[in-house]
């Protein structure tokens, strides 16, 4: 069986004989007709709530939010500055619960000290710092290197801590997010200096040597504005687009721990085209097996993390935006990508989004035992 | 009924198919739901799917007819969202059904043996393949599209169409060789 039109023969025949199997006697328009009747009640009932139509059509979690559609491409600003070394002249927007805050764009992202609470004490240790994890170029490096800058989080990526010395002997500035400290200023050695300040309930840390540079982090910290900080709930996709989505011009990524109130956004990051279109691809490029593998994340308990991927794309039948949301459930490692639907999470599905701090943010899916875990997320602790 | 659309075997509608920007969505779909239904039987592999594709696909093209209608050809907006539906994976809530590559009786008193388990073969490597793949299949050997009718209702290239086109044949080739040494 090798000549190409016998090839395409058999296929042609072996449709025509499976579709004698359609049943096509079956009411399906009368089933739309009836649909659409019972829309349009609904909006009748609606009343004039329908009038405030949006000018972006939008599909949702079943979570409130407000969000600035018109954000920055890949998170990161490009204005002046300066830093301990040559000024940064790029800058990127990290996020934490409410607050963003711009950091110099060639630093990594790391950890940042926590309070373990079976030590009791209060004390503040580093689990698995310090320094970049994950450098600024997006490589996850086996052990963190202490000589690079970082932006940490109180999030242990290794089960090895350390408390005193470490924290007061820096070897690269760096930005700590929501570390549980009080505000004000502490000289460390080598001249650098850890100023601490409190915003709207979150606090944030920068170690420099350079006081121009520790200002201007400082006094970039401000609400955050790309994704809701807290969920009272796990998040779930609310809707889908039945005519799909054209070309995807952007994808937004907020990413949520367990906290002991509801979920807190942790990580954020608003990527481009490329990232969008690799994961809308990838989502919708699996197998029956893998698309519908993972039902039973839709039962399963509420688990301790969750991203929230909104792309951005062309309305195929439109001239107007479209959003589509998609909930990737680290707990049971599936992709939610309409009400109630997961596929298994492959690596496609995550290496277009687990990028920048994710690899030392999230733990990932714990009920996968694949070895491309441990390169996006933080994987098992040891 | 006399709407000026009639069905090709294949179900696409003919040369004698009447402007649809003339048409109502009654007379339109009256006279492409049965063909709809095939192609998203081919498509999703299973009865109830295909209804449910189908019957979302009608429902939100009849909210939007005024507008559906003024497009080329309307088809190409209702198989795209048959695919769609499918290929996201979406199912209304309580008709879940994965579809399998059973045997089914539909042989005819003509059908050779060879054809009956071919067409076996067939369908097993379609329900294998990606969905975007097997939507790709049934457009070109099915509805006999070509690559660019093929590009538009999957919203991908020219060349994603040709490489799913390909690696499905690739693998039907590789599952009748195989079938073929079981035989022996």
């Amino acid at each position: 069986m090798t000549d190409d039109h016998e090839l395409e023969r058999v296929l042609r025949a072996g449709l025509e004989r499976r579709v004698q199997d359609a049943d096509t006697d079956v009411p399906v328009a009368e089933r739309a007709r009836a649909a659409v009747r019972r829309r349009r009640h609904g909006r009748v009932v609606a009343g004039a709530a329908a009038l405030a139509v949006a000018a972006v059509a939008v599909t949702g979690v079943v979570v409130d939010r407000s969000r600035d559609p018109g954000g920055k491409e890949g998170g990161s600003l490009v204005t002046d500055g300066a830093a301990d070394g040559p000024a940064p002249t790029r800058w990127r927007t990290e996020y934490w619960h409410d607050l963003r805050v711009d950091v110099p764009a060639d630093w990594g992202w790391g950890t940042a000290p926590a309070a373990i609470t079976k030590s009791g004490d209060g004390d503040l240790y580093l689990c698995g710092g310090p320094g970049a994890g994950v450098t600024a170029d997006g490589t996850k490096l086996v052990h963190a290197d202490a000589s690079l800058p970082y932006v940490g989080r109180p999030i242990m990526t290794s089960d090895l801590c350390s408390g005193g010395d470490p924290l007061l002997h820096p070897e690269a500035p760096y930005v700590w997010l929501g570390v549980d400290l009080e505000a004000g200023t502490v000289e460390l050695a080598d001249g650098y200096v850890q100023e601490t300040r409190v915003l709207d309930g979150s606090t944030v840390t920068v170690g420099a040597r350079d006081a121009d540079l520790r200002e201007r982090i400082l006094e970039s910290a401000t609400g955050g504005d790309i994704c809701l900080a807290e969920l009272e709930d796990r998040p779930r996709v609310a809707s889908v687009l039945t005519e799909g989505m054209g070309d995807v011009s952007a994808m937004t990524v907020c990413a949520y721990r367990r906290e002991s109130s509801g979920y807190h956004l942790v990580y954020a990051a608003e990527l481009g085209a490329e990232a969008g279109t690799a994961f809308h691809d990838a989502v919708y490029g699996g197998t029956d097996e893998e698309l519908d593998a993972t039902a039973e994340c839709a039962s399963s308990p509420p688990a301790g993390e969750y991203v929230v991927l909104t792309l951005t794309g062309d309305d195929p039948m439109g001239d107007q935006s479209v959003i589509q949301d998609y909930v990737a459930d680290l707990g049971c490692a599936g992709i939610e990508n309409a009400p109630g639907h997961f596929t298994t999470m492959r690596v496609a599905d995550v290496a277009p989004w687990a990028t920048g701090g994710i690899p030392v943010v999230l733990v990932g899916p714990s009920g996968l035992s694949r070895p491309w875990v441990s390169d996006y997320f933080i994987g098992g602790l040891g | 009924m006399d709407v000026g659309v009639t069905d090709s075997p294949a179900g696409r509608p003919t040369a004698e198919r009447a402007d649809a920007r003339e048409l109502s969505f009654d007379a339109w779909v009256e006279a492409r739901v049965a063909a709809l239904l095939r192609f998203a039987y081919l498509v999703t592999g299973s009865q109830h799917a295909a209804e449910d594709a189908v019957q979302t696909a009608l429902t939100r093209a009849c909210e939007r007819w005024s507008r559906v209608r003024r497009t080329a050809d309307p088809d190409v907006y209702v198989r795209r969202m048959v695919v769609n539906a499918h290929v996201s994976g979406w199912r209304r809530a309580g008709r879940r059904e994965l579809s399998v590559a059973e045997v089914r009786d539909t042989a005819t008193p003509a059908d050779t043996t060879e054809g009956f388990v071919n067409a076996d073969a067939v369908w097993r490597v379609c329900t294998g393949l990606p969905r975007q793949q097997r939507a790709a299949v049934v457009l070109r050997f099915y509805e006999d599209l070509d690559d660019v009718e093929i590009a538009t209702i999957l919203g991908c290239s020219r060349v994603t169409v040709r490489s799913h086109v390909h690696r499905a044949l690739t693998a039907l080739r590789a599952e009748l060789e195989r079938q073929e040494h079981a035989d022996d």
